[in-house]
């Protein structure tokens, strides 16, 4: 029963999500068509600035598991963060057009 | 200052979860649980466990009882009509183990036997008993000990019930363990119909043994109520082959045997409206439990307006993170050249050279004190950083608890 509720609201905000954001995601498509592009050269410049990155790690004697660890906390964090933010965003739409 | 950071914010989440007093509940009974489940860890084992083999015991012992009871209704047929297997392969065995057929002590090289029933195989097994099987002093007052067979010859007598014919096969001796249950064990009924084997005129005893073993009868399954169907008919015609009258003892018999058939009747039926009314409350309970614990989603009955629209934005920032966190996790950590200009030379400085020099000279220590440092630096931060959040959730501010300013939280 529980599993079904929160399967159900997990849907129902997901579909909340498409259903707003796809005029959205449609203006900036058709707006910005090579938006594409931009993300690839930024991810490619990322990779370029980021070439020494681990070089510096190691010569600071930083190891892998610390910078793991960061990267861990930050994304238990933020996704406890995001979700909650996302269910009361839902809930609030939700209450904005029901009748 | 690090780990007691740690505890503070553990403390912190607990009460606030669970507030001050219901936290003490909660210790309280988690420690009455964890001492009872640490008393039955260590100490239930050492709990005596006879009374639970005694138990059992008594279950075989009336499992032995009831073989032998059927084991007698199985020779009445081949006993009265006077079959060749009667003559041929039953009697014998009666005849060889006549002997010490009344003995309830079972000696050290005297002979004794054994019934076991497969339905409608018997294992009769006859043999000397060579070692009679230590046991404990507790079951002592049963006077029975386990014996081992010595050369016992098994009979495995067969009754087909479809054509009603009685096979008997001796095999070969072997060495069998006969465990107290089925030593020295002797129904009434057993024995009385070995008396009447070698005294036909009297069968007085053996029909008071029917009576008892009808009285001890509590529950009629289905083979006993076969055997009951035509027993009355098998004692009839033992009266007739003697000179006595025992129309009483049998209209006595075939009382006990009707009432017994009608109260069996009486609990089948009650039985068939008790198994209805479970299975109808079964049914209920099995449809309240589909109702409630049904989990099917099916998110295509949520009819909303859906756009198939190919989100850039989205994959373009899954794309920037997994670039970042594979160069900062997964890179590959490259020498570092720095050109001369105008010598066409370059100075390297390699990766690993600091690690290197430090562990090719014995100072390993000192990479430990700087990944302490590290770690320590790393824990702090995480650390402050779940406390603020934390203040900032009792507060009643979730949403403006992000904050980017890293290099403030750093320090």
């Amino acid at each position: 029963m529980i599993n079904a509720i929160i399967k159900g609201l997990f849907s129902l905000v997901m579909m909340l999500f498409n259903t707003i954001f796809s005029p959205v995601i449609s203006l900036v498509t058709s707006l910005f068509p090579a938006l594409g592009n931009l993300f690839t050269y930024l991810s490619n410049f990322i990779t370029m600035s980021l070439t020494y990155v681990r070089s510096v790690l190691s010569l600071l004697l930083i190891n892998d598991t610390m910078i793991l660890t960061l990267f861990d906390y930050f994304i238990v964090l933020y996704t406890i963060y995001l979700t909650v933010i996302v269910v009361k965003f839902a809930i609030n739409i939700y209450n904005k057009f029901k009748l | 200052m690090g780990f007691y950071s740690f505890y503070k914010i553990l403390k912190d989440i607990i009460r606030t979860l669970f507030g001050k007093k219901i936290l003490k509940i909660t210790i309280i009974v988690f420690l009455i649980f964890t001492i009872f489940f640490v008393y039955n860890q260590c100490f239930a084992t050492l709990s005596d466990p006879s009374s639970y083999i005694i138990d059992a015991y008594e279950e075989t012992v009336e499992l032995e009882k009831q073989n032998q009871n059927s084991f007698i209704y199985f020779c009445l047929f081949p006993y009265l009509e006077n079959t060749e297997s009667w003559n041929d392969l039953i009697k014998p065995i009666f005849d060889d183990i006549k002997e010490n057929q009344y003995d309830f002590y079972v000696g050290y090289n005297k002979t004794s036997t054994s019934i076991t029933y497969n339905i409608f195989l018997y294992h009769l097994s006859e043999g000397t008993v060579s070692t009679i099987a230590r046991q404990s002093e507790t079951y002592d007052s049963y006077n029975l000990k386990s014996y081992i067979f010595n050369n016992a010859v098994r009979y495995s007598l067969t009754y087909n019930p479809s054509d009603n014919t009685h096979t008997v096969q001796r095999n070969s001796p072997v060495t069998l363990f006969i465990p107290r249950s089925q030593a020295n064990i002797k129904t009434d009924l057993f024995i009385e119909f070995n008396k009447m084997i070698y005294n036909p005129s009297d069968i007085t005893s053996f029909f008071n043994a029917v009576r008892s073993y009808l009285s001890s009868i509590d529950e009629v399954n289905n083979d006993i109520l076969t055997e009951l169907n035509t027993l009355s008919s098998y004692l009839s015609q033992i009266a007739q082959n003697t000179n006595n009258n025992y129309s009483q003892d049998l209209s006595n018999i075939s009382g006990d045997i009707s009432s017994l058939i009608s109260s069996n009747q009486e609990i089948i039926s009650q039985n068939d409206e008790m198994i209805a009314q479970q299975q109808e409350i079964n049914d209920n309970l099995s449809t309240i439990n589909e109702a409630i614990t049904d989990s099917t989603v099916d998110s295509s009955s949520i009819e909303l307006p859906t756009d198939n629209t190919n989100d850039p934005t989205q994959s373009g920032v899954d794309n920037i993170f997994q670039t970042i966190y594979n160069s900062f996790t997964s890179g590959i950590a490259q020498d570092i050249i720095f050109p001369i200009p105008f010598t066409n030379k370059n100075i390297t400085l390699q990766a690993n050279y600091l690690y290197n020099v430090l562990q090719n000279n014995n100072a390993s220590w000192i990479i430990t004190i700087i990944q302490a440092f590290w770690w320590y630096l790393i824990s702090r931060f995480i650390i402050t950083d779940i406390m603020r959040k934390i203040r900032k959730i009792k507060q009643g501010n979730f949403e403006n608890i992000q904050n980017s300013n890293i290099k403030e939280d750093m320090l």
